[in-house]
């Protein structure tokens, strides 16, 4: 039954018809670049052979996680599922495909699975750098701040003092400390050259996200630009950007960023915020190819876009009833700063006292602070008074 | 120690954050879209597939010049690769009556479509199985090694009826029943349709009427007179019916058969025809004795009338021997069904004044006027009555 109310969906959405191109030089699909791909060809064949060779498979399933992650595409982590599925299958798996395969779940939005394969892997190897620190950003995005700090606090002794500490001012910041926790990973700036870029990044990402709820929109901007220049096609990045445009009316700068981005869903529903908003042209198209993409999830049961959805419910159709629908069931699986706003946002515009109990409920058990979110200072007033 | 930070510094790469990872991945995972036409063609299937051209790139390198973009030239260069690649990972086997067959496919048709998440190649193919399926197992590996998450959305058509099923690594196979219907089912579809037809067909109903009104009566120097007994009537009824249905399930089989065949028209004329001559029988009687000829000459057209609504239910080979007996059987009981409802009546009211001089000529110029009204409307074709 569900596969065939599933099929009338997929009917309904492919409406045009197949075609054979004009010019052999049209261009169909833009695709990782082959050399990228090419350069992967040695460890493929290694992680094939027989017998298998395990450091390849790991290394090729943290490349394609890698891709995926540049390119959006969630293809690639199944490729990077594909390549440790052989170790994943052992009786006795090997603890570091289970924290890679919990990375891959994360992507995938599977965050029980996840921690589920990391405290297998703890079991067997208690110092597992990576699989404490992916274990903390599990239990931040969570919202499970004590447990997130204490997982952080195991990295002080397992990797490096500086991942320890951006891990731990992270949770606290989001945890009732969040002037102080800017000031120290800021004051923690001088440093050592020859960390690796990646973690310059996550400081500077974690620090734009603090300094953007500190209210101080010009030190977010500046860490963001920061970043980007190191890493300039990151999608997570840019959204966080175009986040910060739109916040502060600045649309036009928003569409200029976020300019041939329209693959990647998170950025085009940005772009169709954009466009909404400035009255462009180009905004029916996008919003058509949008609201395609967000029913061709919903038919194949996938999950992962509540935020998302709640934004393009508020913020385009202005539906806050069906917006705070999806704000709610997202706020359910995952409990970062942007689920927490469109879900102040949509239980304020929906006139929900249920809801806004709720909200103020978490504010005043976690201090959480953001004063870039404005619906949120509605919900703190009420409950404070009781 | 260093060891371990080398190792964390390479995964930073692939990036730890959770918010990270909620934002990059909002996209949709791969499927394809698979749907086989079963039944019009017979023994060859017709298949459309609808493959995304990442995945094709991932799995064959289209991309050939390296610039991270693929073109339809590129796409058509690499049309035998990818007919190969996909071909042989699908696997179609065709159950007939007693036999089964592998059905080999060949690509007839490279084209190009759009899709939510970006453009996919579209593969048309013919498999054929050599034999008429009345079930086909699907077998589907597209992808499954390289990306256990794939999944193929099938969708079987057979008989203006679909069905459709979701493939995937742990459920690779599909089974799928592409007969029209199991055979008693098909029996008693057609019995259905043909009981359905002579009860809603008021051209049949009235022309059984003006045989059967005369059955209870006999025509005498002073108009009709009643029977005496009803032995005598209903063997008068048993011989029109009989004559009637034999003329119409000959004339039906030749027609069904293709060995004859009318225009619609024309027989639907000649059907309102029928009713117009049998009505003024009855007022004016010509032919009082051998009524059963009158039945079977005029059941003779009403079967191609029968044949033409058989026509427009579809019919296939293998069916339709089953089908038209069905459809035949139902006729019959429909007709029985009227000459049951209206026998014991005429019987119980056959010498009353009522009905042998005012029932039976009212009711006859009553048939006459509208058969000739249906005549006039079906020889202009002004509409089918």
């Amino acid at each position: 039954m569900a596969a065939a109310g599933l099929f009338v969906l997929a009917a309904a959405t492919a409406v045009a018809s197949p075609y054979v191109p004009q010019d052999d030089a049209s261009i169909l699909e833009r695709v990782p670049a082959r050399s990228d791909l090419e350069r992967l060809a040695p460890l493929r064949a290694a992680a094939a052979a027989s017998p298998p060779n395990l450091e390849a498979s790991l290394a090729l399933a943290t490349a394609y996680v890698g891709i995926g992650r540049r390119n959006s595409d969630p293809r690639f982590i199944a490729y990077a599922q594909a390549a440790l599925l052989p170790w994943l299958a052992q009786a006795r798996p090997p603890e570091r495909a289970l924290v890679l395969q919990a990375i891959t779940l994360q992507y995938l939005h599977r965050f029980d699975a996840a921690l589920t394969l990391l405290e297998r892997a703890l079991e067997r190897e208690p110092l597992d750098p990576q699989a404490w620190l992916t274990r903390a950003a599990l239990l931040e995005l969570r919202g499970d701040y004590p447990a997130a700090r204490r997982a952080c606090a195991r990295l002080v002794r397992t990797a490096d003092e500086f991942s320890s500490l951006t891990c731990l001012t992270s949770v606290a910041g989001r945890n009732g400390e969040l002037a102080a926790s800017f000031a120290r990973l800021r004051t923690a700036g001088e440093l050592d050259p020859r960390l690796p870029a990646a973690l310059r990044t996550w400081r500077l990402a974690v620090m734009a996200e603090m300094a953007g709820r500190l209210g101080d929109d010009q030190a977010a901007e500046a860490c963001l630009r920061a970043a980007l220049r190191a890493e300039g096609d990151d999608p997570y990045l840019k959204a966080a950007y175009a986040d910060l445009l739109l916040r502060t009316d600045r649309s036009r700068e928003a569409l200029a960023l976020l300019a041939g981005s329209e693959a990647q869903d998170p950025l085009l529903l940005r772009l169709v915020i954009a466009a909404h908003r400035l009255g462009s042209p180009q905004g029916e198209r996008w919003t058509q190819a949008y609201d395609e993409r967000l029913r061709a999830a919903e038919r194949d049961g996938d999950n992962t876009h509540q935020r998302e959805q709640a934004m393009y419910l508020l913020e385009v159709r202005g539906d806050a009833v069906a917006a705070l629908v999806a704000a709610r069931r997202n706020w359910s699986v995952q409990r970062e700063p942007a689920d927490l706003c469109i879900y102040a946002q949509a239980s304020l515009r929906a006139h929900s006292t249920a809801d806004s109990e709720l909200i103020g409920h978490w504010l005043a058990q976690t201090h959480y602070e953001d004063r870039s979110c404005s619906a949120l200072s509605e919900h703190r007033a009420p409950t404070e008074t009781q | 120690v260093r060891r371990l930070r080398a190792w964390l510094a390479r995964l930073l790469a692939a990036l730890l954050l959770a918010s990270w990872a909620a934002v990059a991945c909002a996209h949709k995972p791969s499927d394809s879209y698979l749907s086989l036409d079963v039944g019009a063609s017979g023994e060859i299937v017709r298949g459309q597939w609808d493959i995304a051209l990442r995945d094709l790139d991932f799995a064959l390198g289209l991309d050939t010049n390296h610039d991270g973009a693929i073109t339809w030239g590129e796409l058509k260069a690499a049309r035998g690769r990818i007919a190969d690649y996909a071909l042989t990972r699908l696997t179609l086997e065709a159950v007939g009556r007693g036999d089964r067959n592998l059905c080999p496919a060949r690509l007839t048709e490279l084209l190009v479509d759009e899709h939510v998440d970006g453009h996919y190649a579209v593969l048309r193919f013919a498999a054929d199985c050599a034999l008429r399926p009345v079930e086909l197992t699907v077998h589907y590996r597209l992808l499954f090694e390289v990306d256990p998450t794939h999944r193929g959305l099938l969708r079987v058509i057979s008989n203006d009826h679909e069905q459709a099923a979701v493939l995937s690594r742990e459920t690779p196979l599909a089974t799928v029943n592409v007969s029209a219907t199991g055979n008693w089912q098909e029996f008693t579809a057609f019995l259905g349709e043909g009981i359905w037809h002579i009860l809603k067909g008021y051209d049949h109903i009235l022309f059984l009427l003006t045989l059967l009104f005369p059955a209870v009566v006999r025509y005498g120097r002073e108009g009709w007179e009643a029977r005496e007994s009803l032995r005598d009537a209903s063997l008068d009824v048993l011989r029109v019916v009989t004559a009637f249905t034999l003329a119409h399930s000959l004339t039906l089989s030749l027609a069904v058969l293709g060995l004859v065949h009318l225009p619609a028209r024309w027989v639907e004329s000649a059907i309102a025809l029928t009713v117009l001559l049998g009505a003024l029988n009855n007022l004016r009687p010509v032919i009082v004795g051998r009524r059963w000829v009158v039945a079977f000459a005029f059941g003779l057209v009403h079967g191609f009338g029968f044949a033409s609504v058989l026509a427009d239910l579809g019919l296939h080979g293998t069916s339709l021997a089953l089908s038209l007996v069905g459809f035949n059987s139902g006729v019959e009981i429909g007709q029985l069904l009227i000459v049951l409802a209206v026998l014991p009546l005429a019987f119980l009211a056959r010498r009353t004044l009522l009905y042998r001089r005012t029932f039976m000529p009212a009711g006859s110029v009553a048939i006459v006027l509208l058969a000739a009204y249906w005549l006039v409307a079906r020889v202009t074709g002004a509409g089918l009555g």
